[in-house]
């Protein structure tokens, strides 16, 4: 056995390691401590400091909801003005329009049918430009809103070819429209949004092309059950792109080159509203050009099926327009050279028109005599169309029918003014300038039974 | 109670009392710890009655003495493990009069398990100090030899004077300062 003293010494030496040890992990736990206790001094400033910011934020998140009220509003003021400004224009435009067409199709001097010619196309380009102002405010003020309805694709085709078919012939050019056998005839979307689509880039295609062709191809891309993705190819050999250029054509006033507008005209807002317009519709748009060579815009946006209808025949119209000759229509209209211009259209159908200037006259000669229609100005001085229709369809007023044909007539473009005009008692809806073989067929399809 | 009281205590024993009777005190009494210590583990109080009592039997010494002087010689060696409580310190009054406001706030930081003895203290004039030991352990023996052991350290001539006030529990010290 060792000796005691060794036995000491040693206990000693553990003893004194063991103490060091204690030593060493009462300084670490105080070490720790003090540690702890900083980290929760931080930790309760860095809480104080989230609150203040917090608090910071809450309050410049006001300030911006502030702003952002004031710019809504401006928008609103902005979307107002062009909308009101767009009536204005429209009222005048509307008599232009109609009284060269008047000319157009009773001259037979070959001056003034050139002279109207020319005034027509300038009439309808500023029509135009109206329009995509228009739309273009609407798409910013976030307004647009897109129908899902059943419509045959192959009839806006057609539509197209007979838009462009005059346009192909005045340059020269092969114009075609390939359409997918894939593609149902039936399909559910928004028909005149994708017409406005193909008019703006197929429009665009015949600007910018003096020989060659502008082709569009449409196809077909399967999804799930009876979704597919409609995609669309609108090519053409004109003057190209510049590379530089082609990423920003898409932006709003944006033109190839300054002189684009000086050499092709426009607002510049076409195909900001197309893209717009395709994107919206959860759609994708892009372009492919080489100068020189040729532009294509291709499009792609998500469609679905749609139930093919039974499609009777429309009769033919010619055959019915006889039963227009008699009609006794009113005409209520506080413009004069509007009033004017509706009397002659009336005539050219032997359609018998009276006129009032205002809904209270309006209101006074439907409490003398019977009408088979009213075509109905909706901005008008004393009492106005909305209030008229209202009086009209009162069964309290001295009105001597009540369930007179109201059509509205109007240079309001906005959609929601249809179906407000529908809602207040109206039989439906005509937009200025009035183009005038809608009307004859509006007329057609209320009177042809 | 904290471990360092009872590395401290065998340590003791050993010293004066020799290897035999610390292993014998420990063996005879029936220890949850089996009489292994670390200074900064926490015992059962019950540990240390029994130690000391098996001690009493062992060297025919009272039980209040053996606290005492057990006392006495732990606050040697706090002195000397804890210097940094004594920094700054010039007396015993100084010292005694920090415990509660801020030794044993610090001893709370480390052991926030430690059952620590409460004393309401107050100075009655300049040369008395009023201390009122409180504990459920009745170690207030304990207490007086470690308020023995605090004087020696500062080398002054204080006397203390004790009245139990409810056996060993509650306990008035009254420390008189003479110059």
């Amino acid at each position: 056995m060792d000796s005691p003293e060794i036995l000491k010494n040693i206990i000693r030496r553990e003893r004194k390691a063991r103490k060091m040890a204690e030593q060493w992990l009462e300084k670490k736990s105080l070490e720790l401590y003090l540690a702890n206790e900083q980290l929760k001094g931080m930790n309760e400033s860095l809480e104080e400091k989230i609150l203040a910011r917090t608090k910071e934020i809450e309050a410049s998140k006001e300030a911006l909801l502030v702003e952002k009220d004031k710019a809504e509003a401006a928008t609103r003021a902005k979307s107002e003005f062009l909308s009101n400004m767009s009536h204005e224009i429209r009222t005048p435009l509307n008599a232009i329009m109609g009284l060269t067409d008047l000319i157009l199709q009773d001259s037979r001097d070959d001056v003034a049918v050139e002279y109207s010619s020319s005034i027509k196309y300038s009439a309808e380009n500023l029509l135009h430009i109206i329009n995509e102002i228009l739309d273009f405010s609407k798409i910013e003020a976030g307004k647009i809103t897109f129908e899902e309805i059943d419509f045959d694709l192959g009839k806006v085709c057609k539509g197209l070819e007979d838009t462009f078919r005059h346009k192909a012939e005045e340059k020269s050019l092969v114009f075609v429209i390939e359409q997918d056998r894939r593609i149902p005839q039936i399909v559910n979307g928004d028909p005149v949004k994708l017409n406005q689509i193909l008019i703006n880039l197929i429009g665009n295609a015949f600007k910018f092309t003096d020989e060659g062709f502008v082709r569009v191809s449409l196809k077909w891309e399967k999804q799930e059950g009876k979704h597919f993705d409609l995609l669309v190819r609108v090519e053409d050999s004109g003057i190209g792109i510049p590379k530089a250029k082609q990423g920003d054509i898409f932006q709003t006033f944006t033109q190839a080159n300054n002189s684009t507008t000086r050499l092709y005209g426009g607002t510049g807002l076409g195909l900001a509203i197309t893209r717009k317009l395709v994107e919206l519709q959860r759609g994708k748009i892009w372009l492919e050009s080489e100068e020189g060579v040729g532009t294509s815009f291709s499009f792609r946006i998500p469609m679905r099926e749609g139930i093919p209808i039974e499609t009777k025949e429309i009769a033919n119209n010619k055959r019915k327009e006889a039963s227009l000759k008699d009609l006794k229509v009113l005409v209520v209209e506080d413009i004069a050279v509007n009033r004017f211009l509706m009397k002659q259209i009336l005539k050219r159908k032997q359609i018998r028109g009276d006129f009032a200037v205002n809904g209270r006259e309006a209101i006074e000669i439907l409490s003398e005599q019977t009408y088979d229609l009213v075509l109905m100005d909706l901005h008008m001085p004393e009492i106005d169309g909305w209030k008229a229709t209202e009086i009209i369809r009162s069964q309290d007023s001295p009105v001597l029918n009540h369930e007179v044909p109201i059509i509205a007539l109007t240079a309001d473009a906005f959609e929601e003014t249809k179906s407000k005009v529908l809602k207040a008692g109206m039989d439906g809806f005509l937009p200025k300038p009035v183009d005038i073989h809608q009307l004859y067929d509006t007329l057609i399809d209320l009177f042809a039974d | 109670m904290k471990g360092i009281v009872f590395t401290e205590f065998l340590e003791m024993v050993e010293d004066k009392f020799g290897f035999e009777t610390a292993d014998n005190i420990v063996s005879q009494a029936s220890l949850p710890s089996e009489g292994i210590y670390t200074a900064v583990g926490t015992y059962d109080h019950m540990e240390m009655v029994q130690l000391v009592s098996n001690l009493s039997q062992e060297s025919q010494m009272e039980i209040p003495t053996l606290l005492q002087a057990f006392g006495h010689h732990l606050f040697s060696r706090f002195a000397a493990g804890y210097g940094h409580f004594f920094e700054g310190v010039p007396n015993a009054f100084t010292f005694l009069s920090k415990l509660e406001s801020y030794i044993h706030i610090e001893v709370k930081k480390l052991y926030p398990d430690a059952e620590l003895p409460r004393f309401d203290i107050q100075f009655l004039d300049d040369q008395r100090l009023e201390m009122v030991y409180h504990s459920d352990r009745g170690f207030a023996d304990f207490a007086e030899g470690l308020l023995n052991g605090c004087i020696e350290h500062f080398d002054e001539n204080i006397e203390i004077m004790r009245t139990n006030l409810d056996g060993s529990k509650k306990v008035r010290f009254v420390l008189t300062q003479h110059a």
